[in-house]
């Protein structure tokens, strides 16, 4: 294929959420830039998409939007240490600036270096100062901690703002670009030491609680579990109705694979669509994922023609790093991560038979999707800047309603102002099947009085008051926890307990295990289990 | 003490047997496999898994008085150093669990062995073949020996590698079906796997502790199939994880299929030339025997449009009238006779004349008993054979390829 094709190729991919009218003039959206290429091929075809504000007069084809890019900063889950991560930020706020640049330079090429963007926009400070700006927000993973508390996160904001704009005459641009008022600049000013202070403790908390998890892969898809939300959450702040993620088909069917093999099958389908619309309710924005149909090849090449460089994590570094340095049990841990083993697999196949990733992906369309995964789900634009407030999780306590836990007839969402309840995992977010339900509704019920003090419709957090009780009692609490058999077996609970699924009961626990049991629980940031 | 293979706890020996015993019979009450008073036939070949079966399922109806007639049923495929060597210690079995034996070839009931198969078409598609004629060997030999239902041995390691290798091959009816306990429950045979939860280690444990007599080298063509990749994965699955085989099977018993899919699944009918289950107008082993019999061996295998944009294979036409007479003794009831005369149907487009014999045999046989049957219909079907069907039936075949057009565009020389 010529580079032409590969970009109108993957150009039109994208350009579909046009067509499908995901994309609407006074749209207010995100974009997720982890820094690698899918995402920045994903960046840099939807901002010639959108209309430069500087004329008032329509331009073809273009739509007049609101763009923020959010990169969640993981690398420290991943073993980086705080300065390499702080590296990673910068590098991708770099990559996201030139991208910016290079896509201003196209569409001043295209307008014959016409009104807006200046022909001479390559350094990134006139690119940004000029056309409209493209604002990067680096939110540190650690950050969700902070998720029930809107002002902290806000404030975090801004902190990482002015540190990106130090050498800028950065004022006026902060207030252009963020819808608010005076007090949070002063909150910024004043409270930058506090700010970075809390950080670390945060930090803290957080290697506290990846460490806490013992299996591999169940760490890998907690960091996940965690990104996803803190993005939701950042979206949401932003003011972002949608948020668009460049998960390529490459990391989908490897994902479909993965899914398989943890015991997903019936969540599944709700992961792969176009649409996620699963905090809709919440005030969440809703997910697209254009990028669903691009393989991580295609990707890279267009990066490579548009002279893009993704900024990645040095993983096989980190990853002997954390080989080394971690203590006595993970010391050589032979087991590798079931998502790993995924796209292993899937590569290896497709390397040989290029349709791979295609197939897998049309069979896993035969899954039925959820209503959340309907464009009809997803609220309509003019009530875009919902009020960021508490976030009410609408999951937790329909246990009872759902028959089952099926899905409410899907394209029937009225106005999409709220999604039907289907009972998801409090910490995934995946649906629960009706074998799962059924489970903890049976372990809520056996549950002695006693327990009733803890939530037994949502996870409870009292660490301290479930210690206090017996081993049989421990039990059942957590077995009534809402969350998917997944979360259950690899994340919260302790590795014999994901085995002694085999054996006929899990007796025999072990007494000292009992308090491993709910320790990640209670490690888990408050606003994700309340 | 041992390590069990599924926890991952430490275990003494009979403890262990005790544990694998208990989980079988668990999965067999739960999903209500049987029923007093069926009689089953436990699928044999004499390799680890079905000698195992063999040995618990005699086990467990002997302790929990499950009330079934057991009885072994082997296949002969014709594959010279696997399976006539695999075939030895089946017999040896019957001997051991004084359960009866009964063995159906591949020559028999189609004229042709693995070997010469393999000669014909190579060493690409052969797994195909094997598969398709297996099945419908199980069930004749099961109807023969009256049997209410078929026991194989498939664990759970198989049953993880057919949900990943259908979901590579993007074939969603079979993904749908492929992880449940009973197959065909609607069926006058249905198929049963009660190891459909064991491990493929645990059984290996099992039976070496146990001494239990198998045969352990895998089919000599085995290197060539595709579920070869399938395999490779779950084995690394499992030492990432252990529960993951069981989690990819709940996976499978968990897809919720779109309704649209639903309204394109085939139905079951029967095929026109043998009377066998059949989702298209002739069944799979017919098409595939049309085409080693006329030397076109992709026909079946590889996909092609007949002229007008009908589906590949056979046309439901094709050879009707060689068949017609054995037809009407197909439209009646009695299995004996529809085996029988199945028997020489599936010899395909044969010359009139060597119909009418082979009917012939078969309604001398179907006044005898079933086993007795069965040798002359055998013998009528070797004599069929024997006058040199493949000689005889090209010029046929050239003449029913003249007849029709070219209807398969594909046609390949080995």
């Amino acid at each position: 294929m010529c580079h032409a094709c590969l970009e109108l190729n993957v150009n039109g991919k994208v350009r579909a959420l046009k067509t499908h009218k995901l994309l609407l003039p006074g749209d207010n959206i995100a974009i997720a830039l982890s820094g690698g290429s899918c995402s920045l091929t994903l960046l840099s075809q939807v901002l010639p998409m959108r209309k430069d504000a500087s004329t008032p007069r329509k331009e073809r084809g273009k739509i007049p939007f609101g763009l923020t890019v959010i990169h969640i900063n993981d690398a420290s889950a991943h073993g980086a240490t705080a300065t390499e991560a702080e590296a990673h930020g910068r590098a991708v706020v770099a990559t996201a600036q030139q991208c910016a640049a290079i896509a201003a330079a196209l569409t001043a090429a295209e307008n014959g270096g016409g009104v807006g963007s200046s022909s001479t926009g390559a350094t990134s400070a006139s690119g940004i100062a000029i056309s409209p700006g493209l604002d990067v927000w680096v939110v540190p993973l650690r950050d969700v901690f902070l998720l029930g508390d809107t002002r902290a996160l806000r404030r975090e904001a801004v902190h990482s703002w002015r540190q990106q704009r130090q050498d800028k005459p950065a004022a006026a641009a902060d207030e252009a670009s963020m819808p608010g008022g005076e007090e949070r600049r002063d909150a910024g000013v004043g409270t930058g030491a506090a700010g970075t202070s809390d950080g670390a403790e945060r930090e803290a908390r957080l290697q506290q609680l990846l460490q806490a998890v013992q299996d591999p892969t169940g760490r890998e898809d907690l960091i996940q579990h965690l990104r996803r939300r803190l993005l939701a959450a950042a979206g949401a702040m932003a003011g972002a109705t949608k948020l668009l993620c460049g998960d390529s088909a490459t990391a989908l069917a490897a994902r479909v694979i993965a899914d398989t093999a943890k015991g997903r099958g019936f969540a599944l389908p709700s992961d792969i669509q176009l649409v996620d619309a699963r905090g809709a309710g919440a005030g969440e924005p809703t997910f697209l994922y254009p990028m669903r149909e691009v393989t991580v090849k295609e990707a890279v090449f267009v990066c490579r023609l548009r002279g893009l460089r993704p900024a990645e994590l040095p993983g096989p570094l980190l990853l002997a790093r954390l080989a080394a340095a971690s203590s006595g049990r993970h010391s050589h841990d032979p087991r590798r991560s079931i998502n790993n083993l995924a796209s292993t697999f899937i590569d290896s196949l497709q390397a040989n038979l290029p349709s791979t990733i295609f197939t897998v992906l049309r069979t896993s369309s035969a899954l039925r999707p959820f209503s959340f995964n309907s464009p009809d789900a997803m609220p309509a634009t003019c009530s875009a800047v919902t009020a960021c407030g508490q976030p009410i999780d609408v999951k937790a306590p329909h246990w009872g309603s759902t028959d089952g836990g099926s899905v409410a007839s899907g394209a029937g969402a009225a106005a999409g102002s709220r999604v039907g309840a289907v009972a998801c995992c409090l910490l995934c977010r995946a649906p629960l099947s009706a074998r799962e339900l059924r489970a903890i509704a049976a372990a809520a019920a056996s549950s002695s009085v006693a327990e009733g003090t803890k939530k037994a419709g949502a996870g409870s957090v009292e660490v301290a008051e479930v210690e206090a009780g017996a081993e049989a009692d421990e039990d059942e609490d957590d077995a009534a926890a809402p969350f998917c058999e997944s979360c259950r077996g690899q994340i919260l609970f302790r590795p014999g307990h994901h085995e002694a699924r085999g054996g006929e009961e899990a007796a025999g626990g072990g007494a000292g295990d009992g308090r491993a049991r709910s320790l990640v629980q209670g490690l888990l940031p408050e606003a994700l289990v309340a | 003490m041992l390590n069990r293979p599924k926890t991952q706890e430490q275990v003494c020996r009979e403890c262990f047997f005790k544990a694998f015993e208990e989980e079988v019979h668990q999965t067999i009450v739960d999903n209500k496999l049987f029923k007093r008073g069926e009689r089953l036939a436990i699928a044999a070949s004499g390799g680890k898994d079905s000698t195992v079966l063999a040995h618990i399922m005699t086990t467990l109806n002997a302790r929990y008085d499950y009330g079934l007639d057991l009885f072994l049923l082997s296949i002969d495929e014709g594959i010279t150093g696997y399976r006539d060597d695999s075939l030895e210690t089946v017999k040896r079995n019957e001997q051991q669990y004084g359960i009866p034996l009964k063995v159906v070839s591949y020559k028999d009931l189609y004229g042709w062995t693995m070997d010469e198969i393999v000669s014909q078409i190579g060493t690409k598609n052969n797994c195909t073949f094997c598969g398709v004629f297996r099945r419908q060997a199980l069930d004749r030999g099961a109807v023969l020996m009256g049997a209410n239902k078929i026991a194989t041995g498939h664990n759970a390691d198989d049953v993880a590698e057919t949900v990943l290798l259908n979901i590579l091959r993007g074939d969603v009816p079979r993904l749908g079906r492929c992880a449940n306990i009973i197959t065909g429950e609607d069926s006058p045979l249905p198929r049963v796997k009660p190891f459909k939860y064991a491990y493929e280690k645990e059984i290996v444990l099992y039976a070496y502790y146990k001494k239990l007599d198998y045969f352990s080298t895998e089919c000599i063509y085995a290197p060539f199939a595709a579920r070869g990749f399938a395999r490779e994965f779950i084995k690394d699955l499992e030492a990432a994880r252990p529960m993951a085989i069981i989690d990819v099977i709940r996976s499978a018993e968990d897809f919720v299929f779109a309704a649209a899919s639903d309204e394109k699944l085939p139905q079951p009918r029967t095929c026109e030339r043998c009377g066998y289950i059949s989702s298209q107008p002739v069944c799979k082993a017919c098409v595939l025997l049309e085409g080693l019999n006329r030397g076109m061996p992709r026909l079946g295998v590889s996909r092609t449009r007949g002229r007008h944009g009908e589906k590949a294979g056979l046309h439901p036409d094709v050879g009707r009238g060689s068949v017609s007479g054995a037809g009407s003794a197909e439209a009646a009831g009695g299995r004996v006779r529809t085996a029988a005369t199945s028997v020489e149907a599936l010899q395909g487009a044969e010359p009139v004349q060597e119909a009418a014999a082979a009917e012939g045999c078969a309604t001398t046989s179907s006044r005898g008993g079933d086993d007795g049957g069965l040798q002359q219909i055998e013998g009528g079907a070797g004599s069929a054979t024997g006058t040199g069907s493949k000689p005889t039936t090209e010029p046929a075949a050239g003449a029913a390829v003249r007849r029709r057009g070219p209807v398969e565009i594909e046609y390949e020389t080995t």
